[in-house]
């Protein structure tokens, strides 16, 4: 008997003509009757290749005119067309027409119009991986050079360093002179002029009150600020409980968008910041010092970050009563005397300003060519780094893409501008807020992807991360950026660097011999 | 979770007063018992002889045929009526209620006698005692904790005001709680009164050492549920069953309001080694209208409750098989490449779903015309593939005077007042929304018209819905939902109505799918909220889970809950829903998920995608062998799907609802039976080489991939292999499977069958296959197949089941029958080559196989029959050589 081939492809043929037929993978055998008599015999399906009884077999559909193509078992006879030539539809319950002709046409259509991009594109990516081996040799060139360069700077700032330092003892050793008169000059002073301690005595009594009132509040503040500080270690302790606290401040839409966040990740931090700063009270630092804002901010800004250590702590009692000014002096004596009698007042006051022992013009000259020759030597050192951060970096297997190195690709989509700059990193530009997408981690599979990883974190999710599948075209462009993970970013870009030589012979000999692709083989362009 | 958000009960005066009342600190009696109206009436009054206090209670006590009392306590001069919740109870109950004749009076109790049973009314103290024979089944009372506040005038200077967090309730009627005891005597455990996170045998939650919250039935909205807590969650069914080897009771409260119940320990009885467990119900408002169901097997019991409430709605065919859902699918290229995805690794699957955002603005009814531009050629496009969509619709409606819906719902007056009588404005996704009064018949019958093809734009015949946050979710209300002081039609305070407003929403979306294809076409709803009778409107999952082992255990108590509560049509997210599964677990949660009645896919917006084949191998094809599991199972599914439409019982049962005297099995929740003939045990763990399995009853279980087999009556640890979890078939049963790969149910409809006939140990066995259209209400005029299929001496039959007068309507099909496997047949039958068809006279071979395809001949223990042939629709038999 003739066997019934269907759904065999013609160079299996010859298996299938024994009268006996082993499955194929070798696990029992069947008469050739049963082939394709809609009952699976062999698990692997090897008996029924032209129906839908094995759920592990596949039907070939020759599809003359077109492309041949091998489809899962399970589309025979379900009522869709699935070959164009209508073969996997045989029952009867639907008649699919033949559509090889038209759908060959086409897509030998869309072949050549690829194979067209691919030859253009090949073109280019020849020029682009020319010009960059000259930038690559230039570049390698302007680095040897910046190397030789730093040597001489090197020396040259060795030399005007010990210059430097020469001047400057000097420098030191007529200062120390002079303090030492002015010492002498103002204890003299201080035993000849005792009718001056009243007035000194006096401002020590202001002072002492200013101090007894820091210290009064010291000794009142401490059993408010406990209170408070438990409370703050409270919720600390029950987080639940804080944001119960700060539920209670808001309003009803404030409250609706807060829970709402918890599904949705939605940025609250605005109202979160409001409810803490309403469940917050500080009746003192505000009214006292309506001046004093900055300071009063600081604070309230470290408190958002963390559980509040400040609070408590005896400085910050202390700070707010300061004015802003002494903030800035350091050193160990007490506040009043810093703010009283900085040094430069003591000179003023005992008129030795003017009094200077070295030649002033000299060492300004030798300093300001330190300054010079050493601003000269870091930049040449920073531009040396430069361009060996860039020479290292992956290029690809031709150095294709070494123009990307400072190049950024931008695409606008509906509120976003996305930004992404190769061996640097990727962001997402919303008015005036930048996310970022990601850092270069450099190509992945083959070169086709750029990846982009350690982005900002996602609210109760992962690091932002971005993808950019490269593909071939004549420009270099950034296509479509998408999301389809939250978080994980995916965008499509096109490039000559991806129009390689060797793709342009397969798509060639595609054309000539359509040869079986596996069932929904999706087309690149 | 925010378990703070939260009521516990000593921050409710009603619930802390009651939970702190003593035995025996009721003090009721009852007065002037007679029967009128075939029922049997009485007043209750408080207080001893002489020492009247405050008005008196009218009692009606009522019968049911097949074992079911009604009790209705109402006050006898009520201030106000008491809200009785409307449309639970089904329609034709009346009908079926006993004529009391007369009771007995006799030691100072009223006594009714009815079939095998009777109601004892104690009247000093009031107490009620259902007995059969000497032996004492249910009570109420008997521990003296029945409290019932009657309403009253506020007093001078009193403040009915409740707070809590920042949210105040004005309770401006006053305390109205009613709070009593019921007994369970026999009983081992109790279950039931869903839905909560825990364990299907309820574990106490009052007595000496427990510390415990009371099981709370509150429907809300709990972000980020635990997998072991007494909490309520996003539905309530007041309803309790008890079981023991000798029987099995029920008792169902008709309330809707916020209701609280204590389990107490096990307490052995004065007058029999029989043990009984004694229950404390309280509720914040609502009226007093209980059930109490006799039993006496599990499945009377079942029986019984959903003669109270209905039996489950009949479901399409597609919506039987797997979902995939995900918050979101972005746009129509994303639903394009997801259905590419399943067609491109054949897998199947029916449904695809968007979630919120597919809408403009989380206006439902609407498209984001950015994302879903062209919404009916992307139906279209899925429907080509005999596949279909679901929308999410939900309750709140955004408050934009731009939108039809508000607009309508406006000007009609059809939203929830707030207490001052102004809509009441709520936060939920689309903003500032308000929230359709579901009570209202009107406003039901207006939202089903919404439906319509010429009202939802851009919906198709392939669409369907889905309606989560009906708690209803309300962001900022108090505990995550709408304020009990919220006023309904007919100035019914939402704390009344509370647990029923979900049913309520769902009945009316599926309404409006019945309505939009005139009557043909089966309403497919999913909600997630529920109350008793929502097995009449559709189906539930149980919400926002967590991708973590505890929580796929939890599944399983979960869904038997509910399936001994009436409600059939389950599932939880496969996969879970916040968090990221590893393959691993996601892969054991298909396998379990493929045995859930409802089996959907579903990820929160933040997790990674976890499509099934984005895992790689071999968890792409681990994944598609558990999804072809449940395709190949579905004429099975389907035909306890009515099963549970004819007589309430659940897919997923107990295994004591099958073998209730196997008093180890009554605390079991690892494992169930899906039917009476599959026991499935999931894996609960990571990389688990083994499973205990129970086998219970005395005959074998057959491992449905391998055939091999084990006695039943044993625990047996059994290997656990990564293809699958264990599942076994009774011996004795025959199950019948289509086992042909497709890319969705609808392209199995003329596929042939396969009938796994699993003999038990005298070599017979016995099974049943319901079939109909798959889609319209035909079947209810007489157009379906059931057929009975039965081995025995050597012969199989298959006989007609259905009704033999005909419908004004039938059903046909040219299914065959392709193969015939025997599990469990002698040695030498084991060796037969041919089988005879009887009817034909023709002999077709059999050969020595496995019971499953793709398993090979490596388990050869089975006699696979090659081609008998024979129609799935008609009479024959088949006769091993």
């Amino acid at each position: 008997a003739v066997p019934n081939l269907r759904g065999i492809a013609p160079q299996d043929e010859r298996y299938f003509q024994t009268a006996i037929i082993k499955c194929k993978d070798g696990t029992k055998s069947f008469p050739q009757e049963r082939l394709n008599d809609d009952f699976c015999d062999c698990v692997d399906g090897t008996d029924e290749p032209g129906t839908n009884a094995c759920p592990e077999s596949k039907f070939y559909c020759k599809n003359l005119q077109h492309r041949a193509l091998v489809i899962f078992s399970s589309r025979v006879n379900d009522g869709i067309c699935d070959c164009c030539d209508g073969s996997d539809e045989y029952d009867g319950k639907v008649t699919c027409g033949n559509t090889c002709w038209e759908a060959g046409e086409k897509s030998r259509e869309k072949l050549k119009k690829k194979l067209g991009v691919f030859k253009d594109g090949s073109i280019i990516r020849k020029q682009d991986v020319e010009k960059s081996k000259e930038a690559r040799h230039q570049h390698d060139e302007e680095l040897k050079q910046a190397k030789r360069e730093v040597k001489k700077l090197e020396s040259v700032v060795d030399k005007l360093r010990a210059d430097k330092e020469a001047v400057e003892k000097e420098e030191k050793r007529a200062r120390e002179e002079k303090d030492r008169i002015e010492k002498e000059e103002r204890e003299r002073r201080e035993r000849e002029s005792a009718p001056a301690k009243e007035e000194s005595l006096e401002a020590v009594d202001v002072s002492d009150e200013v101090e007894g009132h820091a210290e009064h509040s010291e000794i009142t503040k401490p059993a408010e600020e406990e209170e408070e500080e438990e409370e703050v270690l409270d919720s600390a302790l029950d987080p639940s409980n804080k944001e119960e606290d700060e539920l209670a401040d808001l309003t009803e839409e404030e409250r609706g968008r807060v829970i709402a966040s918890r599904w949705t990740g939605e940025d609250i931090s605005d109202i979160k910041a409001k409810a803490e700063a309403e469940s917050k009270n500080h009746p003192d630092s505000h009214d006292d010092h309506d001046d004093q804002d900055d300071s009063g901010d600081e604070a309230d800004e470290s408190h958002d970050d963390e559980e509040d250590d400040d609070y408590g702590h005896p400085s910050y009692g202390q700070d707010s009563l300061l004015p802003t000014s002494s903030q800035s002096l350091g050193g160990d004596e007490s506040w009043w005397s810093k703010l009283m009698i900085g040094p430069s007042a003591i000179l003023k006051m005992f008129g030795f300003a003017g009094r200077e022992p070295v030649d002033i013009s000299e060492a300004e000259r030798i300093r300001k060519e330190f300054r010079e020759a050493s601003d000269k030597l870091s930049n040449t050192q920073s531009k040396v780094s430069d361009l060996e951060n860039r020479l290292k970096q992956d290029f690809g297997k031709d150095g294709e893409f070494y123009s990307f190195y400072d190049k950024c690709f931008e695409l606008k989509d509906k509120k976003y501008t996305y930004k992404v700059c190769p061996y640097k990193d990727a962001t997402q530009v919303e008015g005036h807020s930048t996310t970022r997408l990601g850092r270069w981690q450099g190509f992945k599979d083959d070169y086709t992807n750029m990846v982009f990883e350690q982005g900002d974190k996602c609210w109760n999710g992962p690091e932002r991360s971005l993808r950019v599948k490269m593909r071939c075209g004549t420009k270099l462009e950034l296509r479509s950026v998408n999301e389809p993970s939250r978080c994980e970013y995916v965008a499509e870009f096109s490039t000559p660097a991806l129009c390689l030589e060797s793709r342009v012979q397969e798509l060639e000999q595609q054309l000539v011999h359509p040869n079986v692709s596996p069932d929904n083989g999706h087309d690149e362009l | 979770w925010k378990k703070d958000e939260f009521k516990r009960c000593d921050q409710t005066i009603f619930c802390k007063d009651a939970r702190n009342r003593v035995d025996g600190s009721s003090n009721w009696f009852v007065s002037e018992v007679n029967v009128t109206n075939g029922k049997v009436r009485a007043r209750l009054i408080e207080g001893g002889e002489g020492e009247h206090v405050g008005g008196s209670l009218i009692l009606h006590l009522s019968a049911y045929e097949e074992g079911i009392i009604r009790l209705k306590v109402k006050e006898a001069e009520a201030k106000r009526k008491r809200f009785e919740v409307p449309e639970v109870v089904v329609k034709g109950l009346e009908d079926r209620r006993l004529w009391i004749q007369r009771v007995i009076e006799k030691d100072g109790a009223s006594m009714v006698v009815l079939a095998g049973y009777e109601v004892v009314l104690l009247h000093r103290p009031f107490q009620l005692y259902v007995r059969s024979g000497k032996e004492t089944l249910i009570s109420l009372n008997a521990k003296g904790l029945f409290h019932f506040e009657q309403q009253r005038e506020k007093k001078e200077g009193e403040d009915w005001d409740e707070s809590f967090r920042s949210h105040t309730d004005s309770r401006p009627h006053g305390p109205q709680s009613i709070g009593f005891d019921v007994s369970f005597y026999g009983a081992e455990y109790v279950y039931g009164i869903p839905e909560r996170a825990t364990s299907l045998a309820l574990k106490p939650t009052k007595g000496a050492d427990i510390v415990s919250e009371p099981y709370r039935l509150f429907n809300s909205d709990i972000f980020e549920y635990l997998h072991d807590s007494v909490f309520g969650l996003y539905g309530a069914v007041p309803f309790m069953l008890s079981h023991s080897e000798k029987r099995t009771t029920g008792f169902f409260w008709l309330n809707a309001a916020e209701m609280l119940v204590d389990v107490m320990p096990k307490e052995k009885t004065e007058t029999a080694e029989a043990s009984r467990i004694d229950t404390h119900w309280i509720t914040e408002s609502g009226s007093f209208d209980v059930f109490f169901f006799i039993g006496p097997g599990p499945k009377d019991l079942i029986r019984q409750y959903t003669t109270v409430t209905g039996t489950s709605t009949m479901p399409q065919l597609f919506a039987t098989a797997y979902h995939q859902c995900r918050w979101n699918y972005k746009d129509e290229a994303d639903v394009a490449q997801v259905d590419a995805g399943f067609d491109e690794h054949d897998i199947p699957y029916d449904v695809l779903w968007l979630d919120i955002e597919h809408t403009d603005g989380k206006k439902y009814f609407t498209w984001d015309s950015v994302l879903f531009p062209n919404p009916k050629d992307m139906q279209d496009k899925i429907a080509a593939k005999g596949r279909k969509m679901v929308t999410i619709v939900d309750p709140h409606i955004k408050r934009d005077s731009n939108y039809y819906i508000h607009k309508e719902a406006q000007s009609k007056g059809f939203y929830i007042k707030d207490k001052h009588g102004r809509d009441y404005d709520g936060w939920c996704w689309p903003g500032s929304s308000s929230y359709l009064d579901m009570l209202d018949p009107e406003v039901r019958s207006w939202w089903a018209d919404k439906f319509a093809y010429s009202s939802y734009q851009g919906s198709t015949p392939s669409l369907y819905i889905w309606n989560d946050m009906n708690e209803p979710s309300v962001f900022n209300g108090p505990e995550a939902t709408m304020p009990r002081d919220n006023i309904h039609v007919g100035e019914v305070e939402h704390r009344d109505v509370h647990n029923a407003y979900g049913y309520y929403f769902h009945m009316a979306s599926s309404e409006g799918l019945r309505k939009r294809a005139d009557d043909n076409d089966r309403p497919f709803v999913l909600s997630r909220s529920f109350f008793a009778g929502t097995q009449r409107v559709g189906a539930i999952w149980t919400g926002d889970n967590t991708a973590d082992w505890d929580h796929l255990k939890v599944s399983v108590p979960m869904l038997l809950t509910l399936g001994l509560t009436g409600i059939t049509f389950t599932g939880a997210d496969v996969g879970g829903f916040f968090g990221n599964p590893d393959p691993e677990l996601l892969t054991r949660w298909y396998q379990l998920g493929a045995y859930y009645p409802f089996y959907r896919g579903h990820a929160h917006l933040d997790t990674k995608r976890r499509e099934p084949w984005l895992f790689g191998e071999p968890y792409t094809s681990l994944i598609r062998e558990a999804i072809h599991t449940r395709y190949a199972l579905l004429p099975y599914f389907y035909t306890l799907f009515r099963e549970a439409n004819l007589n309430g019982l659940p897919l997923m049962r107990p295994i004591w609802m099958e073998y209730p005297k196997e008093i180890e099995t009554y605390a079991m929740d690892d494992q169930f039976l899906l039917g009476s003939d599959l026991l499935v045990h999931g894996v609960y763990s990571e990389r688990a080489t083994s499973e205990d399995v129970y086998f219970p009853g005395s005959q074998m279980w057959f491992d449905v991939r391998s055939g091999a087999s084990y006695s039943g009556g044993h625990t047996v640890k059994v290997p656990v292999i990564p293809e699958s979890i264990p599942a076994y078939q009774r011996a004795g049963s025959i199950i019948p499977r289509k086992d042909r790969f497709r890319r969705s149910s609808f392209q199995m409809e003329n596929d042939p069958y396969t009938l796994v006939v699993a003999l038990n140990s005298s070599y017979e066995a016995q099974g049943e296959l319901y079939l109909d259209d798959g889609k319209s209400y035909d079947f209810e005029k007489g157009a379906f197949i059931h057929r009975l299929f039965t081995f025995s001496k050597g012969r199989l039959t298959s006989v007609n089941l259905a009704p033999t007068e005909k419908g004004t309507k039938q059903f046909k099909t040219p299914c065959l029958v392709e193969r015939i496997i025997l599990l469990g047949l002698r040695p030498k039958d084991l060796s037969a080559h041919r089988v005879l068809i009887e009817s034909s006279g023709a002999q077709v071979p059999a050969e020595v196989g496995a019971p499953l395809l793709r398993i090979g001949y490596h388990q050869a223990n089975s006699l696979v029959v090659r081609m008998p042939n024979v129609r799935i629709s008609d009479d024959w038999s088949i006769k091993v050589l």
